[in-house]
């Protein structure tokens, strides 16, 4: 039995990263975290995570894109959307493209955790996610 | 768990093919006849003023009385709040702009050629063709003023909608056709609530409530909502200006939910010259 999700995070805003990396590590993850869509790409390419958090708006790559090559790789592995130009096109793009839930920043890492939970649980790993 | 809309003429089927989507999909009705009696329960109004606020025409486009108003913003409260809870098929126009930014709500329209519907009014209704044509026209008209004089859409607008079913199009039963094309489209993933579309929605019902908090102080104020932080945008005589964000800051602060709330006033000018102030 898996003891901890494997996590990538990308954002380009290193405070985003920064910020939610230990919030997520609290509640046994494991998380690598990224700011260059291109070498998040390339560790999606090598490994299958169980959950990919993605922005939307990067430079060269943009969330689609990673939602596409993770799909492309995995067809478990659950992607979570998280940015500042929410939209109602947008959400339903990344759905109908196979995300897994899309939250509109600015957030709280609560509100992230609760969203990883519910992943975790589609994931069939009820327990892993502890109480911070 | 999701939301869908249906709009459609009077005498098109609309409300049978909303009810059938209901039951068959295990979800709630709402239509105007109920969200009103809600709204007269809770607001303590008599369904016939809130009908006439959801007939009633201004003949000035935008000047309805104060009364009328407050109704509207009522019964838009109670609308959004009602559907907050998904797994809910509503019939109608009322509020319709304040679910269009919600993804996971499917907006339908229904739509019927006019001779069809003629003539299932005189049929249902035991009429000459003459009389149900002058009515059906007359509440089309009615729809569509009411609908660009309150929330400045029009209502016959296919870009408003997910989709647009025109029955007798589909097959000799076309409620049926209607009803697989509403209940397909609706399972598709795109319309599943995602954490996002839950915060809009939730957000709206916030703004509405808050309007109708303050519907007795500024019924055409402007709000918007995000997770506790409400935004109130209003108008007032520089001299009242204080005392009118003070009462709107504590009434609202009240509400349940309301974290923090800030209110931005404009000079009221027409109000300052007409009262020399």
């Amino acid at each position: 039995m898996k003891e901890k999700l494997d996590i990538l995070l990308l954002d380009d805003e290193a405070i985003v990263g920064n910020r939610l990396k230990p919030a997520l590590k609290k509640v046994g993850c494991d998380v690598e975290l990224f700011e260059d869509p291109k070498k998040a790409l390339n560790r999606i390419r090598e490994k299958k995570f169980d959950i990919v958090i993605t922005d939307i708006m990067m430079p060269s790559v943009n969330g689609i894109q990673i939602l596409e090559e993770v799909r492309k790789k995995s067809d478990i592995t659950k992607v979570i959307i998280i940015t500042g130009y929410a939209t109602v096109a947008l959400a339903r793009e990344a759905m109908d493209k196979g995300a897994f839930d899309m939250i509109a920043k600015p957030f709280t890492p609560d509100n992230l955790r609760s969203v990883i939970a519910k992943a975790a649980d589609s994931l069939g790993y009820k327990k892993i996610i502890a109480k911070a | 768990m999701s939301i869908i809309t249906i709009t459609a003429g009077s005498y098109s089927k609309g409300e049978q093919i909303a009810k059938s989507v209901a039951k068959r999909m295990e979800y709630d009705f709402a239509d105007s006849e109920i969200i009103l009696s809600l709204v007269s329960r809770e607001f303590g109004v008599p369904e016939s003023k809130l009908v006439k606020a959801i007939k009633d025409i201004p003949l000035t486009v935008g000047l309805f009385s104060q009364a009328k108003q407050q109704h509207i913003i009522y019964i838009d409260t109670v609308l959004t709040e009602h559907i907050l809870k998904n797994n809910i098929v509503y019939y109608g126009a009322i509020g319709f702009p304040f679910i269009q930014e919600i993804s996971h709500v499917l907006k339908v329209q229904i739509i019927a050629n006019l001779e069809d519907r003629i003539k299932n009014k005189a049929k249902l209704d035991g009429e000459s063709q003459q009389k149900a044509r002058k009515t059906v026209i007359k509440e089309d008209n009615q729809q569509k003023k009411w609908a660009a004089a309150v929330y400045d859409i029009d209502l016959t607008d296919p870009n408003l909608y997910d989709l647009v079913i025109n029955i007798g199009h589909i097959q000799d039963d076309d409620v049926e056709g209607a009803l697989e094309t509403i209940i397909n489209t609706v399972k598709h993933k795109k319309f599943q609530p995602l954490t996002y579309s839950l915060r809009c929605m939730k957000n709206v019902a916030m703004s509405c409530r808050v309007r109708a908090t303050l519907a007795d102080i500024d019924s055409k104020m402007q709000v918007k909502s995000d997770e506790g932080t409400v935004y109130i945008y209003t108008k007032a005589v520089k001299k009242k200006a204080q005392d009118k964000v003070l009462e709107m800051k504590q009434k609202v602060m009240r509400l349940e939910g309301v974290k923090h709330v800030e209110v931005y006033v404009d000079n009221d000018l027409f109000s300052t010259v007409a009262h020399g102030q």
